[in-house]
This record gives structure tokens, sequence and C-alpha cells, in this order.
């Protein structure tokens, strides 16, 4: 059966960058911090605006804040 | 807990508390006081709490220049959303074909059932919206995330 998983390196990103808090992730992307919460911890798949909007205040590309898999299992 | 999560607690209870005190007004009415069944539905004048809910507008106010409300509220607005009416018409459509099943084609239901109906579809809406809606935002956790 085939599994899809998205992770993401927001929680390292934050502590790279000064020690970012979820509420200034949250402010600077344009979204509450229980929403950042929601998607550090893999709950919530951001939509890809979003997900851009996150990676831009990293100043980073996509690919280097969210990892998509397809497990085999 | 955000604005939506609170709303919802809020209609959730009210809604079960109008309920809670109709039921039992009837009751006592009906097996206390020992009035008929058709008097006894006075006790549903309880109904009259879930006006309650009007007043969320002002009790959970939106805050100005913060963001409360993002695509992951919109995503499990829409959820509860669909999910309470979904049931509704599921509802609706029992409670339309039950009596015609019941009853036959030629047969007759009063009026007063009509506003029944209605107050009937607007608590089921009212609950079932609350419910997924807390469900989705998480039951314990009162930081918004499940």
């Amino acid at each position: 059966m085939a599994t899809n998983e998205l992770r993401n390196q927001i929680r390292r990103l934050r502590f790279e960058n000064g020690e970012m808090t979820q509420q200034q992730l949250a402010d600077k992307a344009g979204v509450t911090r229980q929403t950042i919460l929601a998607i550090e911890s893999g709950k919530y798949a951001p939509s890809l605006p979003l997900a851009f909007r996150i990676a831009n205040t990293f100043g980073v590309p996509l690919e280097d804040v969210f990892q998509y898999t397809n497990k085999n299992t | 807990m955000n604005r939506a999560q609170k709303i919802a607690w809020f209609n959730l209870i009210v809604v079960l508390t109008a309920l809670i005190l109709s039921g039992i007004a009837i009751a006592v009415l009906t097996f206390v006081v020992g009035q008929p069944l058709h008097k006894a539905s006075a006790g549903f004048g309880f109904i009259g709490i879930i006006g309650l809910c009007g007043l969320t507008p002002v009790l959970f106010r939106k805050e100005k220049e913060q963001i409360e409300f993002d695509e992951r509220d919109h995503s499990i607005h829409r959820k509860s959303s669909l999910a309470a009416y979904s049931i509704f018409w599921f509802l609706f459509v029992l409670a339309a074909m039950i009596p015609f099943f019941v009853l036959g084609p030629k047969g007759t239901i009063s009026v007063k059932y009509l506003p029944a109906m209605v107050f009937g579809g607007m608590i089921t809406v009212m609950i079932v919206q609350s419910i997924v809606t807390i469900e989705e935002y998480g039951w314990r956790n009162k930081d918004g995330d499940k």
C-alpha cells in the first residue's frame, strides 16, 4: 500500500533564523500561530501559496522546507 | 483556543442546555404535573435559549490587526458546514419520506410539524457543525492544534 508523507524543516529553519518564534513566522506568512503549529507537527498540509510564503520567509527554496515522500509499504 | 473554537463550544453548550431543559420540562409536565403530551410540549419553550447563539458576534469579537481566520480555519469551516448540511439533508429527506410511507399518499399531517422541522434542522446543523469544528481543532488542546 502506498502512503504519502509531507515532511517539513520549519522547526529547524526557525531556530537557524535567529530562533524565530511560531508567532513571528505566522505573522510573516499571514496565518495564525495555530496553523504554523499544525503544519510544523505534520497535521496540516498547507496550500501551495502558503508553502511558498513560508519558504520565502526563510529565504530558501520550497524543497528545503517541505519534502514529499511516497512510500510503498 | 481561537475564536472559531470558542464559538463552537458556546453554541454546543447552549443548544445542548436548551434541549436538556426542554426534555426535563416536558418530562416534569407529563409525569409529575400529569398534563397530556400536547400541553406538556409547552416545555419546548426552553428551546428559545438557543437565541443566545445570536450573541456570539458580541461575545467573541474579532481582534483588529490580528490574523484570526486563515486557510486552515476556512478548510475546517468548510468541512464542518459540509458535514452539518449533509446530515441535515439526510434527516430532511427522512422527515419528508417517512410520513409518506407511513400514512400513504393520501395521508395528511398537521402544519404544526413544519416549524418543528425548521427548528430541528437548525439544531441539527448547529450541533453537527460545532462538534466537527471542535473535533477538527482537537477536543483537548486549547491551542487550536489537534
